[in-house]
């Protein structure tokens, strides 16, 4: 399994657990859109950045924008990129 | 900006006695579009602007706007819905240039608005028992009444800074608005994305010296509990203002405690009276569980609570609020006017002594979710529209920030899934009303007189799931 793939199955084991409380959920998809179908509001929010960081052990900047928790996909690509600046060691 | 706005909305034709929709992102942009059609003498009709086109497009037709001020991106929705022929003003992207058809406007209108006391000044849309939007229509008089009484409570002056958390569409903006344009003092519009963050809004508290905050209790549940508002120091604030669902007792506790000498006050009221009772949070009985009370009547208007009997409640009786007074709005959008009838809330209370009431819950399906009003009846009219769906009864279950909209329904044969049926309804509906969770079941629970039994839904969604 890729790094990726890793990171984009954690996720929505959490989305589909703690967010949607259906964990046998198969229709969600790394691009259903979170936001619009208000998976992740101003307090599942708080819920998923403290995932996030627990997990993947990074730290989230304040201001990054809701938009980039919109999919799976997006918030994948957030902590690729975070991974990348944070710690560069740590790939692989 | 706002002469432009009035500008752009005259060469759109718009008219004293208008209606002016407003579907923007909360900027100045959409503050000057308000502002704009005050000017002309016509109304304006905010639009949450998190709503899908078909519901923009029902709010446009039912109040029959004479024009829509949107962005570009959101007119294009709007030309393949039933609103197509409505006319559109566009601002641009960075919020700043008002176009009407592709042009950049030039010239002001002249003179004042024509505007009496008695016209209405805005709708404000809720959701609608029946699955459509109710348009509750404020006339000046009724604006004024709750605004000019605002100030006085805080003693508003020139040098404070009010923060605006809520939506246009919501009418606690209306303080916020409205209150600093009266004194000429400042209003910090929240920026979108910190609604999110719960530090970022105690930083946005902070860096903008806010001095005056009204917001729904949950948002500064969250500030205490995620963004450390109870280490800040020196807090900037004046007065602590919240309103529209109640505020559990030990927050309010914490609160006092941290900053004793901090004015801080529960209003409350419908959208269809403003707040029309407010309480100014004294010293809290350590034994108290239940919210602090609502207080008495604010803004000239007379409360009283009505028994079941359809007596006046006695100290320590239970009933329904009623309001008459100056904020008691003009009446529904196309249903008879208000007149001079005093309006029941739906909400009941109990008398604590001669002026003041406890809040003690609903007597319809009206939910409330964060301060978001939801008529069960309109997220089940959306869900009943869906082919899967036989029957769907909405409640709420849990309590405080982990409230959630729980949809009970009963499937025509294959059960859609839960990702299938939110997606259903946030193209009908806006945000706050998507369903939250799903429970299938053979049949919903009656009572012995074939009503849905609401009561055991909500026990039903209160309970973990096996």
């Amino acid at each position: 399994m890729s790094q990726r793939q890793e990171i984009e199955g954690k996720l929505r084991e959490f989305v589909t657990t703690e967010l949607l409380g259906d964990p046998n959920n198969d229709e969600l998809t790394s691009s259903t859109n979170l936001l619009a179908l208000g998976i992740i509001d101003s307090i599942s929010m708080v819920s998923l950045r403290i995932f996030v960081e627990r997990t993947f052990s990074l730290r989230l900047p304040d201001d990054v924008q809701p938009d980039e928790f919109s999919s799976i996909a997006r918030i994948t690509a957030l902590i690729e990129r975070i991974q990348g600046t944070q710690a560069p060691s740590a790939t692989g | 900006m706002a002469d432009e706005a009035a500008a752009a909305l005259e060469n759109a034709g718009v008219k004293p006695g208008d209606r002016v929709g407003v579907w923007l992102d909360k900027s100045a942009g959409a503050v000057a579009a308000m502002q704009g059609a005050l000017r002309l003498g016509a109304a304006y009709v905010p639009i949450d602007p998190q709503s899908p086109g078909v519901r923009a497009a029902a709010i446009i037709t039912d109040c029959a706007m004479a024009c829509v001020v949107t962005t570009p991106e959101r007119s294009a929705r709007l030309a393949e819905t039933d609103a197509a022929d409505c006319r559109r003003v566009t601002l641009d992207d960075s919020g700043d240039e008002l176009r009407f058809n592709g042009e950049p406007v030039r010239t002001g209108p002249e003179g004042t608005s024509s505007a009496t006391p008695n016209d209405l000044a805005y709708i404000l849309y809720t959701s609608g028992s029946t699955g459509k939007p109710k348009g509750v229509s404020i006339s000046h008089r009724n604006a004024l009444a709750f605004v000019d009484w605002a100030v006085a409570f805080v003693d508003a002056r020139a040098d404070d800074r009010f923060s605006n958390h809520a939506p246009f569409h919501f009418d606690l903006s209306v303080l916020d608005l409205y209150a600093a344009f009266s004194v000429g003092a400042c209003v910090c519009i929240v920026p979108e994305g910190s609604a999110y963050a719960p530090s970022l809004l105690v930083q946005f508290l902070t860096g903008e010296r806010i001095t005056i905050w009204y917001s729904v209790p949950s948002v500064l549940v969250l500030m205490m509990e995620q963004g450390d508002l109870l280490q800040v120091e020196p807090l900037p604030l004046r007065h602590l203002l919240f309103a529209g669902e109640p505020f559990p007792i030990q927050y309010v506790r914490t609160l006092r405690g941290r900053w004793p000498a901090l004015p801080m006050h529960n209003l409350y009221g419908p959208t269809e009276t403003n707040v029309c009772t407010a309480l100014t949070v004294g010293d809290i009985d350590p034994e108290r569980t239940r919210p602090v009370p609502i207080g008495k009547a604010t803004c000239g208007d007379r409360v009283w609570a009505v028994t079941d009997a359809g007596a006046e409640a006695e100290v320590g009786q239970e009933g329904e609020l009623w309001v008459s007074g100056p904020t008691v709005m003009l009446g529904y959008w196309g249903h008879p006017p208000q007149g001079d009838r005093p309006y029941p809330t739906g909400d009941l209370v109990r008398r604590i002594d001669d002026e003041n009431f406890d809040y003690v819950g609903r007597r319809d399906q009206m939910l409330k979710v964060r301060g978001h009003r939801i008529e069960a009846g309109e997220v089940e009219a959306c869900l009943l529209a869906h082919p899967g769906v036989r029957e769907a009864a909405v409640v709420v279950g849990g309590q405080g920030l982990k409230v959630k909209l729980f949809a009970f329904l009963v499937a025509t044969g294959e059960p859609p899934g839960i990702i299938a049926l939110k997606t259903h309804c946030a193209a009908r509906l806006p945000r706050s009303m998507i369903i939250d969770a799903v429970r299938w079941l053979p049949q919903l629970p009656r009572t012995r007189n074939g009503k849905v039994d609401r009561l055991e839904l909500q026990q039903l969604a209160n309970q973990p799931r096996e």
